[in-house]
């Protein structure tokens, strides 16, 4: 069902125009006429008339959306909480790293370099160094016979 | 018949009336909103809930998907609520956000249901209306599929269209009758006419 010349393409548009702008007499006059004289053109005009009256009277109205204001809020709820966390998680990370430099540094400006002496009750604490033992000289180390 | 004109201009003049408090009073919702105010955002979901809901069931032709799409919306508009530069603007923003986000999903179910699973068209019989609509509907592009939904079942002006789409009213004409025509080839495949 091709459109043959102009006046077929000049009807279809017009019929596909019809129910969005009232069409002038001259318009209404040359359909008239047309579809008198062309039966693609008059098929034409009927299918799409009769689609669009089945797509307008499949139009789906919801249900009544129980509890959809709820869910709604407490998405909402949830969604604040995670846009303020995300917000404040940098600082909160970069907070951390400054209080652990700190500590650290605070440790090591207390932190004697020596430790303490403990005495130890009954007992005897000793803070020993290690000796320095006399290296053998291969000069005279004694030969085995 | 005067009398008769004088309460119709009447009644219109109230519905003028009623139309400007209830956006003057939107208005203070939506100012309300930006500080955080509760029931300011509980009033503005009331308002326009029932018309996202049913434009995104038009457009993706299934009820819990339209209520996500619906829910997301009134988020992604809260979130950007500050952005807003002005207050009186709020309802069409909703929408226009509302339409995006059920483009994308149809552009993202078209490009599965070319993948995995293309639908036959229907050899005519005693199906029910709405499925056969909803296939047809499955097989236009998701441009074409909105223009057409957005006209013929919610009724928009081209203008509105075109404002909600953010595209020319010439392009808005061009695509209805690109789409009507689609539609109708699609119909009488499937109906056998």
């Amino acid at each position: 069902m091709r459109p043959k010349g102009r006046n077929c393409d000049h009807f279809r548009r017009l019929s596909t125009e019809g129910p969005d702008r009232p069409l002038t007499e001259r318009e209404l006059a040359f359909m008239d006429e047309h579809r008198l004289q062309c039966a693609d053109c008059a098929e034409f005009e009927r299918t799409a008339c009769l689609s669009l009256n089945m797509l307008r009277g499949a139009a789906l109205l919801p249900e009544s959306a129980q509890g959809f204001d709820e869910r709604l809020m407490r998405r909402l709820r949830v969604d604040n909480a995670r846009a303020s966390f995300r917000y404040w998680s940098p600082a909160l990370v970069g907070a951390l790293i400054a209080c652990f430099a700190l500590f650290a540094a605070l440790q090591m400006i207390t932190q004697p370099t020596r430790l303490k002496g403990v005495t130890i009750p009954g007992g005897e604490a000793r803070m020993s160094r290690a000796h320095a033992y006399p290296s053998l000289e291969l000069v005279h180390t004694p030969s085995i016979q | 018949m005067n009398m008769q004109a004088g309460i119709t201009m009447f009644d219109s003049n109230a519905a003028n009336l009623a139309g400007q408090e209830a956006l003057i009073q939107e208005r203070q919702w939506v100012s309300r909103c930006r500080v955080g105010d509760e029931t300011a955002l509980g009033f503005l979901i009331a308002r326009h809930r029932n018309r996202l809901i049913r434009t995104a069931t038009n457009l993706l032709r299934d009820r819990h998907e339209a209520e996500d799409v619906a829910q997301e919306s009134f988020l992604k508009a809260f979130r950007e609520i500050a952005k807003l530069r002005d207050d009186r603007a709020f309802s069409g923003y909703l929408y226009r956000i509302c339409v995006r986000l059920c483009m994308d999903r149809l552009r993202l179910k078209r490009a599965e249901l070319i993948e995995f699973d293309s639908p036959q068209p229907h050899a005519g019989g005693m199906v029910e209306n709405r499925v056969v609509i909803e296939k047809l509907l499955n097989q236009m592009p998701p441009d074409l599929r909105t223009t057409l939904v957005l006209r013929e079942l919610e009724q928009l002006s081209y203008e509105e269209v075109a404002e909600v789409m953010r595209v020319p009213i010439g392009t808005v004409r061009s695509r209805l009758h690109t789409a009507r025509e689609r539609f109708r080839k699609l119909w009488v495949e499937a109906v056998g006419e």
